[in-house]
């Protein structure tokens, strides 16, 4: 056995559904090689563990455990780094069939909750600011310039508030988690729908705000009345205050700070 | 000039580290910088604050300088530019393997002791000093088995990739302690036929030691006393300031209980180097 065929031998049986040991024949001391796959697997899934531990108490440790092990199997980590491999794994659980037939309905919106707070709380960005780059304070003629640490959640569950998980009814909810400028947590709240839905197309399209504002409430067949206009207006406070929401900038440079 | 006794920057030791004030002999910080590259947030503010109150050094986990997979060219520039920025006199990595096909196993596996592997190693050692345009120090790792086949002795293949790759020494006390134990060698022995010219830094760890008597390199434990002495006997070895790593990673204690570490770490140092501080010779450069 060459390097080449050692190498591939330890890695693919580390990550290998089952007992693993089938390339003890690289070793002079089966048992001293399984260890290899035992400490490897023992350091991603606490990893996973820590990232989705909501989901870990939703699902129990041994279908989490079985999903992190098809995840390897299928998955084997394609990145240097560790950060990225958990996060990939909050996408993959999501759509394991094994995994969704074990578990509670709430579950892979715990997911995607936990897998964008992880991602989020450490996403690098150059922030765009009021006063610079043509970014400035928020009007209906610019295009809305939005915090680029941020994502949208679509939850047919509000599991934000979860303390029980199991106990929580089915709604749909339109969640904003982000990550404010010089704060190192990550945030949430619940935006209105017709603000979230400027908030995705925001994030798609270089239209003034006017704009959008009249074709998600046409889209949503809402009346662009004043009590709207009101509720609107306060979403987009709330969106300020919280840093969710920069100012606009003039539509043609729009796109450079999309999240 | 980073000397004497260091510490990993890790999160739940953060905000007693920085508390800490000069009656610490804690002298300088390390970063694994995998764990900086291109992320905002929490991190980054470590960092920050660490940068302002301490000299740092770098130590990588994901170059493995045995690896047959070309380096990730975007990875390698992130490194690079972070490394700059931090104006690191060196960079230093683990002499193992931890991806094969693109697939990375985010541990350091072992590789055997033959010229094959070591070759490997010097081509891409090579590799990462002219990408990160700094010194590159190598750090023999902590294994548990080797390959069955043909192989020479480990300081042997250590002094070989050395030699040939010009790369400095990481020399991990705990790792020959853990190693020699676990294999059968005498770390003495071990540590006395190395080139230590080019040590550049220590380490100094616990590990555990399991009920069948094997040792494992965990990083979690107290300093034990045979890794003390060994550490005194490398300084006499080496008979000049190098920086020396106090490696903590898992199962974080009271922070007065690493201090106290420190503290013995220190003493020792400081100890070993008197008669030399007294003829004046110069700390490690490069």
């Amino acid at each position: 056995m060459n390097l080449a065929e050692y190498q591939r031998a330890l890695i693919a049986d580390s990550f290998a559904l089952g007992p693993g040991g089938q390339g003890e024949i690289a070793l002079g001391n089966p048992e001293r090689f399984r260890l290899y796959r035992q400490m490897i697997r023992a350091r991603l899934l606490g990893m996973a563990q820590v990232a989705f531990k909501q989901s870990l108490a939703s699902c129990g440790e041994r279908s989490f455990a079985a999903c992190f092990e098809r995840y390897l199997a299928h998955h084997p980590p394609r990145s240097p780094l560790i950060r990225d491999v958990i996060a990939a794994f909050g996408a993959y659980a999501r759509e394991d069939r094994q995994l969704l037939a074990e578990a509670s309905a709430q579950l892979p919106d715990m997911l995607s909750f936990e897998r964008a707070k992880w991602t989020l709380a450490y996403r690098p960005c150059a922030r765009p600011k009021l006063g610079q780059d043509g970014v400035r304070e928020l009007d209906f003629e610019g295009a809305l310039v939005l915090n680029p640490v941020l994502e949208l959640l679509r939850l047919a569950h509000p599991v934000h508030t979860a303390v029980d998980t199991e106990s929580i009814a089915k709604a749909e909810t339109a969640l904003l988690v982000y990550r404010p400028d010089g704060i190192d947590e990550v945030r949430w709240y619940v935006a209105e729908p017709l603000f979230a839905e400027i908030v995705r197309l925001a994030g798609e399209t270089e239209a003034p705000l006017a704009g959008l504002v009249r074709s998600v409430a046409e889209q949503q067949g809402r009346v662009l009345d004043e009590e709207l206009l009101e509720a609107l207006a306060s979403s987009l406070t709330l969106a300020l205050q919280r840093g969710v929401v920069v100012g606009v900038r003039p539509a043609a440079r729009a796109a450079a700070d999309r999240p | 000039m980073i000397e004497g006794i260091g510490l990993g920057l890790r999160s739940p030791l953060a905000k007693q580290l920085f508390a800490t004030g000069p009656e610490l002999p804690l002298r300088w910080l390390e970063i694994h910088p995998e764990n900086y590259v291109e992320r905002g947030g929490h991190y980054e503010t470590l960092l920050a604050t660490a940068r302002a109150r301490f000299p740092l050094l770098t130590h990588g986990l994901s170059m493995g300088f045995g690896s047959l997979t070309p380096f990730d060219t975007g990875h390698l520039r992130s490194l690079r530019s972070l490394l700059s920025e931090l104006q690191v006199p060196w960079h230093s990595d683990h002499l193992c393997f931890s991806s094969v096909d693109g697939v990375y196993a985010h541990d350091l596996l072992p590789l055997p002791f033959h010229r094959e592997a070591s070759q490997v190693c010097i081509d891409r050692i090579h590799q990462a000093q002219d990408a990160l345009r700094i010194p590159i120090a190598v750090e023999h790792i902590s294994y548990y088995a080797t390959p069955a086949g043909p192989r020479m002795p480990e300081a042997e293949h250590l002094s070989e990739i050395l030699e040939r790759s010009d790369a400095k020494l990481l020399l991990d006390v705990n790792n020959v302690y853990v190693n020699a134990m676990n294999h059968g060698f005498d770390p003495r022995a071990f540590i006395a036929s190395l080139p230590l010219e080019r040590v550049v830094q220590l380490h100094v760890a616990g590990h555990h030691l399991r009920d069948d008597g094997l040792r494992i390199d965990t990083h979690g434990e107290p300093v034990c006393e045979e890794v003390f002495a060994l550490f005194e006997y490398t300084m006499r070895k080496l008979a000049r300031p190098v920086p020396v790593l106090l490696e903590r990673d898992d199962n974080f204690p009271d922070f007065a209980e690493l201090a106290a570490e420190i503290e013995r770490l220190d003493a020792i140092y400081r100890r070993v180097l008197a008669p030399q501080r007294q003829s004046k010779t110069p700390a490690v450069s490069l």
